[in-house]
């Protein structure tokens, strides 16, 4: 693999294309994933089946030269599944630990809500501090780890709504929504002999992401742009009708993905519009509503809306 | 959040309809300019672009200021209107008429208050009016609803609903424009049209417009013609009401009562609480007993006066003195302080009393069997009693104070069977006084409560009290010792009042458990106080004192003080309304100080400092001639949502815009700043751009 140009806005360009190859008309999707991915985040990919969750997934994991594992959750998945487990070894006579799959880059947790709580909890250290502790061990992850966990919001049986916690961990809830028609065309046509996804290969290194990575950090904020991601969040947790508001995790993640969009758009700084973007796949998915909103007809979506409608922008 | 500007009580009532309330509110108040000035306050947003900003948190301030505004205001028109004393008249009096004219007082307190509300209100209304707030949600005008959101965030929650301040605040106006009484003949079709006109969004679309303004106009007509109607109705239903309480009152009305039941001074003796207040002369023990009646009818269960009448006493023309006596002999005084009951008290007067003066009442009055009250009086009734040795100003000795026929035979007979055991029918006064003293004294001894339940009435008591008991309070001994020197034919009454004895600071004290009955005898010249009563019974009594009685006595004593202090000319009422005034001012200070006004006034200042950057864009003469031809920006959409909005909209093409959007936006929001090079572009672009608009 060989890159002319490894400049952090040539990688995201590039990573961009490549998935954008796989997975047609959800540009805007990709760029969110990307976002998240370059600011340090999480992705909780929540959509209908079929609608490409897991090829998305998939499509970054290979777009990138790191590690990948999967993990398929099912309710007899056990937290050791995850992070590995001790196991004796009668010739040395000693406990050898065997990492699990949440030893990698870049983890897809497939379905992750039909794993019990118990299990999903495993994960809650991994995400935010890059590390597990196991057999009383601490056990750090690589510097890249970025978990990609999919679910599909109309099953309910058979299911375990993610604990509030484990979705304040993710930075960004994103839905892919069905394609239009003419986009669902060019799909089953590109896919008529093989699926896109063989062809695609590496386009870029575990170090051009920690670059990106690094890059994004470097992007400044103005002071009253600051103010104003903390004003967003805060409103939620004086809205009626939200039993929890945002966590200040939200108000980081904001930030963070924020200054990743600047990157891409090569602005070199963070601008109100892209805080108005990201803000509702970074806020909404953390907020608890009250049962009495929600059958009201109201949305974690909509609220956050409604928040950007009512507060006033930096301009 | 989900209701929409769509919603009716979001809408916002149709144009001029409240600044037409307001005229005529200030029309009937007698205020049309500030009717006016405020009629103004409120439309003018209808024609300017400029608009306040403010958040929730600032109208919950906003509010909580003005529901301090309001009690200030309230409190004010209440004491300025002599609230205090309109009250305590209507509660103490017992003249219907004074009660009648001070209900009307207060009902005219409320009316001047709520006169004054529109302008209250008119502070929050006037913000809500200046600001683009699409409706204020309910909890707004409820501090308490806020408070539990705010401790209880995990609770369910009340639905978001939302109101438009401008409908309530419309209500109010009307109402306290119908608030006087004298209106004119056009009060009553100007308040249609005026509802008529705020209803008119809400009308059926089924019906043509020129329906419902025919309606509208058939409404206007009748009610001209109802006011006449309306009117007289008013003027029946105020002669019913005073035929009503003349009525009412002339059955209630009668306050000389002379009668008194033996046991109910038993419920007094159970109390501690300061009921005299006696200041002698230095080095001057008080008088020991104070006597407030004498009866000297004897049935059973009660005593009772038998001359009902009191006369009034007229103060001297020379020196303002009352004169009870003619005797003007009086050897010491004391001041005695008691608080009045409904503008009158009786008075508790030592024996021997002669005159008073330095009273705070208007009338004293008297009867003859010694007893005085006065009328109109302070709430603190204070008195300087002169008295002597000598007879005070009961009337000798009435064919009653010797009658034992109302006593029923089983009673009679055991009096009877006393005196002649004791000898008393052959004694002198003097003697027989002396007898019945020891022969109380002897066999007798005080007790609170007699132990056989079937012993109810006092006539079975008394029998029992003399025969088999020996035991009781003062009441049975009062009423045995009265009984018994009239067989010896000496004329007795029974006498009530209250026994000092307790030294408070410089001051003695009387309780409403000293309470005490005695007899007066008649010895031939003057009436002399017989009490029979063990004088254990202080004793006794003062072994049943609460617990809290030291911190009642020094609550007692602070009133006292203060109500002395207010009757000797402090005019508290200022006091009471600068220390709320001061109190609230303070609290609606603490309201305002954080709301977003003033912050934005702290913003305003800093940018003239220098900070943050990018607030002096060349960029921003561009924005608002944009403004000026397509109305303002929303404060939510940021400026390059709204120039594609407005470029999409058909309004200004891109051409120069997008370059001087870009360095606008690194001018402002990158830390690093905008080169100065750059800096010069975008003056040049913007100067270009404005040109060509010209």
């Amino acid at each position: 693999m060989t890159q002319s140009d490894n400049s952090p806005r040539e990688v995201y360009a590039r990573l961009h294309e490549a998935i954008t190859h796989v997975i047609r008309g959800q540009d805007r999707a990709i760029r969110h994933l990307l976002a998240a991915f370059a600011g340090g985040g999480h992705v909780l990919l929540d959509d209908f089946p079929g609608t490409g969750k897991t090829t998305l997934a998939k499509a970054l994991a290979r777009a990138l030269d790191v590690r990948f594992k999967r993990i398929q959750f099912t309710p007899d998945l056990l937290p050791s599944d995850i992070l590995g487990v001790a196991i004796y070894n009668q010739k040395a006579s000693e406990f050898e630990f065997h990492e699990g799959p949440v030893f990698t880059n870049v983890l897809l947790a497939d379905e992750v809500n039909r794993a019990s709580p118990r299990t999903q909890s495993a994960l809650l250290e991994a995400m935010a501090e890059r590390q597990v502790s196991v057999e009383g061990d601490r056990r750090h992850l690589p510097e890249l780890f970025l978990v990609i966990a999919t679910q599909n919001p109309v099953e309910f049986r058979g299911t375990y709504p993610l604990p509030e916690a484990q979705m304040d961990r993710f930075a960004v809830q994103l839905t892919l929504g069905y394609l239009e028609p003419e986009e669902e065309a060019a799909l089953l046509e590109a896919q008529s002999h093989h699926h896109p996804l063989d062809d695609l290969t590496p386009c870029a290194t575990l170090e051009d992401a920690l670059q990106l990575r690094r890059a994004v950090n470097d992007i400044p904020v103005s002071p009253e742009l600051r103010r104003y991601m903390v004003d967003l969040v805060a409103a939620t947790r004086r809205t009626v009708g939200v039993r929890l508001g945002a966590s200040p995790r939200a108000s980081l993640a904001l930030l963070q993905v924020g200054k990743a969009l600047a990157l891409f758009d090569g602005s070199g700084f963070v601008t109100p519009d892209h805080i108005q973007e990201i803000a509702v796949p970074v806020i909404a998915h953390r907020l608890v509503l009250d049962p009495q909103a929600q059958f009201s007809g109201q949305s974690n979506r909509g609220i956050v809306e409604d928040i950007l409608r009512q507060t006033p922008v930096p301009a | 959040m989900s209701d929409t500007v769509d919603s009716p009580g979001l809408r916002p009532p149709p144009p001029l309809v409240v600044s037409a309330a307001l005229l005529l509110w200030g029309w009937q108040a007698g205020h049309p300019l500030l009717g006016l000035g405020a009629a103004v306050v409120l439309e003018l947003p209808r024609f300017l672009r400029f608009r306040l900003d403010p958040g929730q948190d600032d109208f919950n301030r906003l509010w909580n200021f003005t529901m301090l505004l309001f009690l200030g205001v309230g409190l004010y028109v209440f004491l300025a209107r002599d609230g205090i004393g309109t009250v305590n008249t209507v509660v103490n009096t017992d003249s219907p008429g004074a009660r009648m004219q001070g209900l009307r007082q207060i009902s005219y307190t409320a009316l001047m208050f709520l006169r004054w509300l529109p302008l209250v209100l008119l502070p929050f209304t006037a913000a809500y009016a200046w600001s683009n707030t699409p409706g204020l949600p309910w909890t707004t005008f409820s501090f308490y609803l806020r408070k539990k959101l705010q401790s209880a965030p995990r609770t369910p929650s009340l639905p978001p609903l939302r109101v438009n301040p401008l409908w309530p605040y419309l209500g109010l106006t009307l109402f306290t424009a119908s608030g006087t009484t004298d209106h004119g003949a056009e009060f009553l079709p100007l308040m249609t049209g005026i509802l008529a006109g705020s209803l008119w969004p809400w009308r059926n679309r089924r019906f043509r417009s020129l329906v419902w303004v025919g309606l509208v106009l058939f409404l206007v007509a009748g009610s001209f013609a109802a006011g006449p109607g309306l009117a007289l109705a008013r003027r029946l239903w105020q002669d019913w009401e005073n035929r009503l309480i003349q009525n009412t009152g002339a059955s209630e009305f009668d306050q000389l009562t002379s009668y008194t039941a033996i046991g109910s001074v038993g419920r007094l003796k159970q109390s501690s609480r300061i009921v005299l207040r006696v200041r002698t002369m230095p080095h001057e023990d008080p008088p020991r007993l104070l006597r407030e009646a004498a009866f000297n009818v004897f049935q059973p269960n009660f005593w009772r006066a038998s001359v009902r009448e009191y006369d009034e006493v007229l103060p001297s023309v020379e020196d303002g003195v009352w004169w009870l006596s003619t005797n003007r002999q009086a050897e010491t005084s004391v001041v005695i302080s008691r608080y009045s009951a409904r503008g009158e008290s009786p008075l508790a007067l030592p024996a021997g009393a002669l005159a008073l003066h330095s009273l705070t009442a208007l009338r004293l009055e008297t009867n003859p069997l010694g007893a005085a009250r006065v009328k109109d009086a302070s709430p603190l009734l204070v008195g300087t009693v002169q008295y002597g040795r000598s007879n005070g100003f009961g009337a000798p000795p009435l064919k009653e104070d010797l009658s034992l026929d109302q006593l029923p035979p089983a009673e009679q007979q055991v009096i009877n069977e006393v005196a002649e055991e004791l000898g008393l029918p052959t004694q002198s006064p003097a003697e027989a006084i002396r007898t019945v003293q020891r022969y109380f004294s002897a066999n007798f001894e005080y007790s609170l409560w007699q132990p056989d339940p079937k012993t109810s009435g006092n006539s079975c008591a008394l029998e029992a009290f003399l025969r088999t008991w020996h035991a009781g309070h003062c009441e049975y001994f009062a009423t045995a010792t009265a009984l018994l020197l009239r067989q010896a034919s000496v004329p007795t009454r029974y006498a009530v009042g209250f026994a000092v004895h307790e030294p408070r600071g410089d001051e003695w004290i009387a309780r409403a458990r000293d309470a005490h009955a005695w007899c007066l005898a008649w010895t031939g010249d003057h009436w002399e106080q017989v009490d029979t009563t063990p004088g254990v019974w202080y004793e006794m009594e003062a072994a049943r004192t609460p617990w809290w009685e030291g911190i009642r006595d020094r609550f007692s004593d602070w009133w006292y003080r203060f109500a002395r202090w207010r009757q000797q000319g402090g005019n508290w009422q200022i006091y009471v309304l600068a220390a709320s005034l001061i109190i609230l001012s303070w609290l609606g200070w603490r309201q305002l100080r954080g709301s977003r006004w003033r912050q934005a006034k702290r913003a305003k200042a800093r940018t003239a400092g220098g900070s943050p950057p990018g607030h002096d864009s060349e960029f921003y003469a561009v924005t608002r001639r944009l403004e000026t031809a397509h109305g303002p920006r929303p404060a939510h959409e940021t400026l390059p949502a709204w120039l594609r909005r407005l470029h999409l909209a058909g309004g200004p093409g891109s051409e120069g815009l997008d370059e001087m959007l870009r360095l606008h936006t690194r001018l402002r929001f990158d830390p690093d700043g905008l080169p100065s090079d750059r800096r010069a572009e975008l003056v040049r672009l913007a100067r270009e751009w404005l040109a060509r608009q010209q």
